[in-house]
């Protein structure tokens, strides 16, 4: 199996394979954020498509849960083992959770297009969502090897008539009765034209069925594993955002309810909270509508960190990922010793544009000197306060950028005028890295200079999402397996990781595939040249340039969520074409800043850096979907 | 084996003239198209005065203004040819929120425009049709068919030259056809184990992985290539441009591809039920359990294929909504003219024969 083209973990079934692959960081970081308030109301977990969603609620599944006690000793999955305990979803390496996934779309969503009125359609979708919970509760055990004579049903003191009306106190008429409800709204939901509300008669009867008020645990006895085991029995509602929003409201409101004893998650991407909504998910705001306390009813989690971005953990994220996913992979194996990609890729050496196109930046250096009247020296200390490391390429490139600065800084002198005043040592000192990183883009743009190389700049441009970062890296990593199946050396130059990397990106955007995709690629387009400009104008105004379209947030506010415009801004989030940063405060003005998302800013060859950007309204992103301005 | 009763060319065209004009009340539903293939069979069928004509016009959220004056301008056409009033009613394809609804939208119409009147045959013309509301449609006729005397026929007109230039655009969410649900769905049907048979189609790489994923990684897959085909390297092309997902992803080797005729419907048919009808006898005998699940994607004619196996063996079909489209360039309206390819199907008389 290479987990490098799986990219997704959901697509790997067998638990003793997922579990190396999974890097214990992030959901070490995920269970710590809200250790005591997980498991005992409504958790909404939110994050774009590959943030590690599905990933988590694969983890707390039971046949992942029952595979750890093979993993005890072992050093990679130790880590992820405490998160796991300390959580409370282990007890002693034994499961302590039972979770069911439940995906959200499909048949669940069309419960609500029966032509009934809402408060039955809503019933119907509580039912359905508890018949398939419990099937799946019992199937999960039974997979594992449980036999469901030793399992118990522990319910809620005196609810005897409501143990009773769902059986559970047989295991098999309990699987029944659910079974009976599931098939009677499968059977509503899928006919061609569903019967009238006042023909369903007793099928109604068979849809009363509400076990979630009453279960408390599930007992499984010691037959099972040599101790009785209790199990907190939860279900995770996946993809939630594909169920009506009047369906994923009342689904909020009913498992807010504290009487609801199972634990009970809902994972969800941005999409399906319209922009304003993830606007206040962002700044860390909840609505409160009369009669809840939605801060103490439910947890809302996001899961990527889009306001403050650490770079520097999701670096090592990445690493870590990296080295488990290269461990399954035999051509790799035979190189012995421990593999980083890290470490591969960042053995290339800075590349160098051809001595004809360095002769023609330092001939451009040259006028410029001249035109800005200054001395050899003075080139010189300027010079002198650049970076240690950089190539002489890069250097002439900087050198450039200052001279251009130093044009606009000066005002055109006339032949006879008086010599140019000393640049201030301040001045000089103000080379920073960014300058250098803007020379370099300025260079890929004008000699097709290699930029997107080495491990960093790979894992900065993943939008710390572990997928992307997988696809991104897969064609990397298929490169350097190919050599060493051939038996050469483990190296990839420069140029060839800018060019696969940069291919990657390209041919990703072409495959988007989403409602809305054309227009997002419009929209990408749009904000990648209005920050090329900037990026690529001679004096670098900005450093190492712009990557992102502010707004004045007081326009964003205007933005009807009706409008095309936010349909498809709604989407380029979703799928991480671009990232919102909101409240952005700069030059005394509050912005919304809407940044490319790291795949974008690779196709169009700019900066990964936060801060740069190009100063817009909503009419011009209006236009430039082509949606009426 | 199910036996469809069809005809196709000329032979179509001689069975209209003779046929339709000595028929009962007959009801045409067809859809307001932007190809000049739509106007084919209404031109034909519209001017007789037995023939009452009903269009869908499928509304979509991102479709390009273009596209939509070219299906004013076939409206209009359309309605030039209509000996009585004719009727076109809007049909919705998304909910507000994204979420398919085409297919039932479009069987509820259906079964008011057969309460308003009663019809002795009634005509599905999927030329210009979405398969989200053609196949639910004909699957709603054909159940009808079984316990009334109403005939069914299904025609269908598609020409080699298409809009090249015009894409649609998936939904990024994949759904159980209406009418067309998988019992493995449900927990009795849990542990079936799943053949998913999906025609390849350029440019559907993402659309095929979303419904892989969708589908719970199904344990075979067997991929529907065109061949024969007008361009003899379609099928080569399609395995190409696919290569990363059906040898990497759903480890299948050519063993497992169904080679079938890009513009018969009828080869697609019997290749996907002696598959199915092979597979399950081979299932059942070890006592598990079966389950075949069909995904049309791209070319209409091999769909069609699809959807008379999956109502002739009761399969469900998955698939992904086109929620628009993107026209690149200049979209030239097609010249009307016989199109390459038409067939009429008898959806009332699919019965079992003994081959």
């Amino acid at each position: 199996m290479n987990p490098w083209h799986k990219r997704a973990n959901e697509f790997i079934r067998d638990a003793n394979e997922l579990l190396p692959l999974i890097s214990p960081q992030p959901i070490k970081r995920f269970f710590q954020r809200e250790s005591t308030r997980l498991f005992d109301r409504l958790v909404v977990v939110v994050g774009s498509p590959g943030s590690g969603k599905t990933t988590l609620a694969r983890l707390l599944e039971l046949r992942t849960l029952a595979a750890v006690q093979d993993f005890k000793s072992n050093t990679d999955v130790r880590e992820l083992l405490a998160s796991l305990a300390n959580a409370d979803v282990l007890d002693d390496l034994e499961p302590a959770v039972l979770a069911l996934r439940l995906p959200a779309g499909g048949q669940l969503r069309s419960i609500w297009d029966l032509p009934y009125e809402v408060r039955l359609r809503h019933r119907l979708l509580r039912a359905m969502i508890e018949a398939k919970t419990v099937l799946g509760w019992l199937r999960a055990m039974e997979d594992v090897g449980v036999d469901l004579k030793q399992v118990r049903i522990i319910t809620t003191p005196n609810a005897e008539a409501a143990r009773d009306a769902v059986n559970a106190d047989d295991l098999n008429a309990f699987r029944e009765r659910a079974r009976m409800t599931e098939r009677v709204i499968f059977k509503l939901v899928n006919a061609l034209v569903a019967p009238a509300e006042d023909e369903l008669g007793e099928h109604l009867i068979d849809v009363a069925y509400a076990p979630f008020a009453i279960i408390e645990s599930i007992e499984i006895s010691a037959a099972w594993r040599g101790r009785a085991l209790r199990l907190k029995p939860m279900v995770i509602i996946d993809d939630a955002h594909e169920l009506h929003p009047t369906q994923l409201e009342d689904v909020d409101i009913w498992l807010r309810d504290r009487e609801v004893k199972i634990a009970r998650w809902m994972l969800t991407r941005i999409d399906s909270l319209n922009l304003e909504d993830f606007r206040r998910v962002l700044r860390d705001e909840e609505t409160i509508s009369p009669g809840t306390n939605p801060g103490r009813d439910r947890v809302r989690i996001l899961l990527q960190d889009t306001d403050n971005r650490n770079r520097q953990a999701f670096r090592s994220i990445a690493e870590d990922v990296a080295r488990r996913y290269l461990q399954p992979l035999a051509a790799f194996h035979r190189r012995g010793g421990t593999l980083s990609l890290k470490n591969l890729l960042n053995t290339a050496r800075p590349p160098v544009v051809s001595d004809t196109d360095l002769h023609i930046l330092e001939s451009e250096n040259a006028r410029l000197i001249e035109v800005n009247q200054l001395t050899s020296e003075k080139v010189q200390a300027m010079e002198a306060a650049y970076p240690a490391d950089i190539t002489p390429d890069v250097k002439a490139a900087v050198t450039h950028i200052m001279l251009e600065r130093e044009l606009k800084r000066t005002p055109q002198r006339s032949l006879f005028g008086a010599p140019a005043e000393d640049p201030s040592e301040e001045e000089v000192s103000k080379v920073q890295r960014p300058v250098v990183t803007g020379a370099e883009l300025q260079m890929l743009h004008r000699f097709d200079r290699p930029f997107y190389f080495g491990f960093e700049r790979l894992a900065d441009a993943a939008n710390e999402n572990i997928e992307q970062f997988v696809t991104l890296a897969s064609v990397l990593v298929d490169r350097l397996e190919t050599q060493a199946i051939r038996g050469r050396p483990l190296a990839l130059d420069a140029r060839q990781q800018h060019k696969a990397v940069r291919e990657q990106a390209m041919s990703l955007i072409d495959q988007w595939d989403f409602p809305y995709a054309p227009q997002v690629r419009k929209l990408v387009d749009y904000i990648g040249s209005r920050c090329q400009e900037l990026t690529l104008r001679p004096n670098a105004p900005l450093s190492d340039g712009a990557n992102a379209y502010g707004i004045l947030l007081s326009d964003l506010a205007s933005l009807d969520s009706n409008d095309e415009l936010a349909r498809v801004l709604n989407y380029a989030l979703a799928y991480q074409a671009l990232v919102l940063i909101e409240p952005y405060e700069c030059k005394g003005k509050t912005w919304a800043l809407f940044e490319l998302g790291g795949i974008a800013i690779i196709t169009k060859g700019l900066t990964h850096s936060r801060g740069g950007f190009a100063e817009g309204t909503l009419h011009q992103l209006k236009a430039s979907v082509g949606s009426a301005a | 084996m199910i036996r469809v009763p069809n005809i196709s060319l000329d032979d179509v065209d001689e069975f209209i003239d003779d046929y339709f004009p000595t028929a009962g009340a007959t009801l045409l539903i067809g859809n307001v198209g932007f190809s000049p293939d739509v106007l084919y069979f209404p031109e034909r069928l519209g001017p007789l005065p037995n023939v009452d004509m009903r269009f869908f016009h499928e509304k979509r959220p991102a479709v390009p203004v273009v596209i939509t004056q070219l299906a004013a301008e076939r409206e209009q056409q359309l309605r030039d040819f209509a000996a009585c009033p004719m009727q076109v009613v809007d049909v919705r394809i998304l909910a507000e929120d994204g979420a398919p609804v085409g297919g039932r939208n479009a069987c509820m119409q259906v079964h008011q425009w057969l309460n308003a009147k009663a019809y002795t045959d009634v005509v599905v013309d999927a030329t210009g049709m979405s398969r989200c509301t053609a196949f639910p449609i004909v699957k709603q006729l054909y159940q009808l068919s079984q316990h009334t005397p109403i005939r069914v026929h299904l025609l269908v007109a598609d020409s080699n030259q298409t809009f090249t230039n015009v894409e649609s655009v998936s939904n990024d969410r994949g759904g159980w056809m209406h009418g067309f649900p998988a019992e493995t769905e449900t927990d009795d049907f849990s542990e079936a184990l799943k053949l998913w048979v999906v025609q390849l189609s350029e440019k559907a790489g993402v659309s095929l992985q979303t419904m892989f994923r969708e589908l719970d990684s199904p344990e075979e897959v067997c991929p529907v290539l065109p061949f024969p085909a007008m361009n003899p390297r379609r099928a080569d092309e399609l395995l190409f441009e696919h290569r990363e997902y059906w040898q990497r992803e759903w480890f299948e080797s050519p063993l497992n591809f169904i080679r079938a005729h890009e513009s018969d419907p009828m080869d697609v048919f019997h290749s996907i039920v002696r598959l199915h009808t092979t597979r399950v006898e081979a299932l059942t005998g070890s006592g598990l359990m079966s389950q075949t699940v069909l995904s049309p994607v791209g070319r209409r004619l091999p769909g069609i294929g699809m959807l008379f196996a999956a109502i002739s063996y009761g399969l469900p079909i998955f698939y992904l909504e086109t929620v628009g489209y993107d026209v690149h360039g200049d979209l030239v309206p097609g010249v009307g003219g016989t199109p390459t390819h038409r067939w009429h199907f008898r959806v009332d008389k699919l019965t079992p024969s003994s081959d």
